[in-house]
């Protein structure tokens, strides 16, 4: 799960924010606090796609769902275990 | 929903909660939204419009729900929900009675009111079930049938006053015109078909096929409804009078069902359903006139869990209604007196009088349609249903991103999960994947646009639309120069309040402004207000 979460951090600040050294918590509000939009939201569906070989659908990218690197990673955990 | 209709609800709800016993409750949210889609329809230039009209929303939800999960036909419900719809339209529904209304017009409008329905449901549920290789649904045939019946009760009143040949001859020829609209109308269903269908045939498999058929039928509606300047010039010329069409809860339904058949498509659709289940979940009738667009997952579970009554429901249901009406009824109409007319407009009053009207403007909308929003929350809570929330304090975000998460929730939602996420993932896997600035502008561009347009197909919603998707974008670019800076100064919390402060005025001005485009007549007159707003006259 540590793993998740740091890859995710890593792919926030290096991809969507141009910013290596960001620091980003991972109870971090994303979009609601401003830091990444609804743009950077598809990318992440596009990271996760590319990283666990999971299909997100287009729904699935909203603010509710995925506001925080918590709700991805587990977005990503309730889907790899649905595959399985 | 008048102010009457919404006190008869709130009154309705104790009977619902205290005479009904628990099994029946659904039906009971059956008929009462199919009664209200039918009483609620406006007048219609062209009176058979208003059955065809909401008889054409009926089919077109229970063909979705069938199509989409044919598994729903098995078990309770499926039955009931036909049986009950069946004999509703056949007897009940309001407006069924110009259909049966005696006298020589009454054929006219009759007969091609009973052949539209007819003719338009028998096509759709015909031409899909035909590209799927499925027969007929057995709630289709009871559906034809009730169609013969009124067919029959038409003819009866024909038999009652015989009418000579010459007498015949002259209605067939008034009734050419409404006979042409009537067509056109069917027309219009069939060639939206057409592209949807070729595609459709050619690469996907069964269920998608048909999820593309509905949608394209769909946008065949929306489009036949809301382009209305070429309707009304067309059904002037047909039907001779001036004609108004209206077709109420169109928008509403059609997204719903949308939302329904693009998960279909994408194989994400997992809510299990039964047919009175999907029907309550797309006619629930607090609903039906301004919203929110709700998902099929936010509602079947609950109707599944038929909760026993809490009084909390009626409490919190009924302040929520009792806001809703304050902002609707009391405040919108007090910031009537203030808003921005086309007259006003031209007065050469003073810049601070043009800020008031334009902010009068912005915050009527805002009362009107957020009371709307209150109203059928707290209506739905009354019957034990949690509807999602449409607004979240819009005017206190710090940048339009953020108040376009926070204005018409359920709307941006949809338009971001089937419109936004398709094309920019579908734009990041071309060659322009490397101008991410051009991706962002096109999606913004014409996300924000097509939500303009969704509000009425017109000019000045299309230019308000616009301001927004350019706002989105400049929002973006200027968010990605600053944010190492914005990070380093939010640290302090003085400046951060200060930073925020500045944020909430520049973004509510923004979306002030982009309310000159609708409030005003064309976009010449508004850009002359809106460089008045700055001391500039034109």
């Amino acid at each position: 799960m540590d793993e998740m979460v740091t890859a995710f951090q890593k792919f926030i600040a290096a991809d969507l924010l141009r910013d290596p050294e960001y620091q980003i918590e991972a109870n971090q509000s994303l979009i609601k606090g401003g830091l990444i939009d609804s743009f950077s939201l598809v990318q992440v569906g596009l990271f996760i796609e590319k990283t666990w070989k999971l299909k997100v659908p287009d729904r699935d990218l909203t603010v509710e769902r995925m506001d925080t690197i918590d709700q991805m990673v587990a977005y990503v955990q309730n889907r790899l275990q649905n595959k399985k | 929903m008048s102010l009457t209709l919404t006190l008869a609800l709130m009154l309705i709800s104790a009977l619902y909660w205290i005479a009904l016993p628990p099994g029946h409750r659904r039906t009971m949210l059956l008929l009462t939204s199919l009664i209200l889609l039918y009483a609620l329809q406006p007048p219609q230039g062209y009176p058979p419009l208003a059955f065809v009209f909401p008889t054409t929303l009926v089919i077109m939800t229970l063909g979705v729900g069938w199509l989409a999960h044919p598994e729903s036909r098995q078990g309770f419900g499926q039955g009931l929900a036909v049986t009950v719809m069946g004999l509703f339209l056949v007897f009940f529904a309001p407006n069924a009675q110009v259909l049966i209304r005696p006298g020589a017009a009454f054929l006219e409008q009759g007969m091609n009111g009973a052949l539209g329905t007819v003719i338009s449901a028998t096509v759709l549920i015909g031409v899909s079930g035909s590209l799927v290789g499925r027969s007929l649904p057995r709630w289709s045939l009871i559906g034809l049938t009730a169609a013969l019946i009124l067919i029959v009760i038409v003819g009866r009143g024909a038999l009652a006053n015989p009418l000579s040949l010459s007498e015949l001859g002259e209605i067939l020829l008034m009734s050419l015109p409404s006979g042409v609209l009537g067509w056109s109308l069917i027309g219009l269903i069939i060639l939206s078909f057409a592209p949807f269908g070729i595609a459709a045939i050619q690469s996907f498999n069964a269920r998608k096929r048909l999820a593309l058929i509905w949608l394209g039928l769909m946008v065949g509606f929306q489009v036949l409804i809301k382009a209305q300047g070429v309707n009304h010039a067309a059904a002037e010329a047909l039907s001779g009078s001036r004609f108004d069409l209206g077709w109420f809860a169109l928008s509403y339904i059609s997204f719903r069902l949308a939302h329904v058949l693009l998960d279909l498509r994408d194989e994400s659709l997992e809510q299990p359903y039964s047919l009175s289940e999907f029907v309550i979940f797309t006619l629930f009738f607090p609903t039906l006139s301004a919203g929110p667009v709700t998902r099929l997952e936010e509602i079947v579970p609950q109707l599944r869990q038929n909760p026993p009554y809490q009084p909390a429901f009626s409490l919190i249901g009924g302040l929520r209604v009792l806001a809703g009406m304050v902002k609707t009824f009391v405040i919108s109409n007090v910031l009537g007196i203030a808003v921005l007319q086309p007259a006003l407009a031209h007065h050469q009053g003073s810049v601070p009088a043009l800020w008031v009207m334009l902010y009068a403007t912005m915050f009527r909308f805002y009362f009107d349609f957020s009371g709307y929003s209150d109203i059928a929350i707290g209506l739905g809570q009354m019957y034990g249903i949690t509807l999602p929330e449409n607004f979240k304090r819009p005017f206190v975000q710090p940048n339009l991103s953020l108040f376009w998460q926070s204005w018409h929730v359920s709307l941006s939602t949809w338009f971001r999960q089937y419109w936004f996420n398709p094309l920019v993932r579908t734009l990041m896997g071309t060659p322009i994947r490397k101008r991410q600035n051009w991706i962002v502008f096109f999606a913004q561009i014409s996300t924000m646009g097509l939500i303009g347009l969704w509000h009425q197909i017109a000019p000045n919603w299309l230019i308000w639309g616009l301001w927004h998707g350019v706002g989105l974008w400049a929002y973006k670019l200027i968010s990605d120069r600053t944010r190492k800076w914005h990070s380093k100064e939010i640290k302090q919390p003085g400046r951060a309040r200060l930073i925020r402060a500045l944020s909430v005025l520049v973004t509510v001005n923004y979306v002030a402004l982009s309310f000159a485009f609708v409030a005003l007549p064309d976009a010449g007159t508004a850009l002359r207000y809106l460089v008045a707003l700055f001391g500039v006259r034109l």
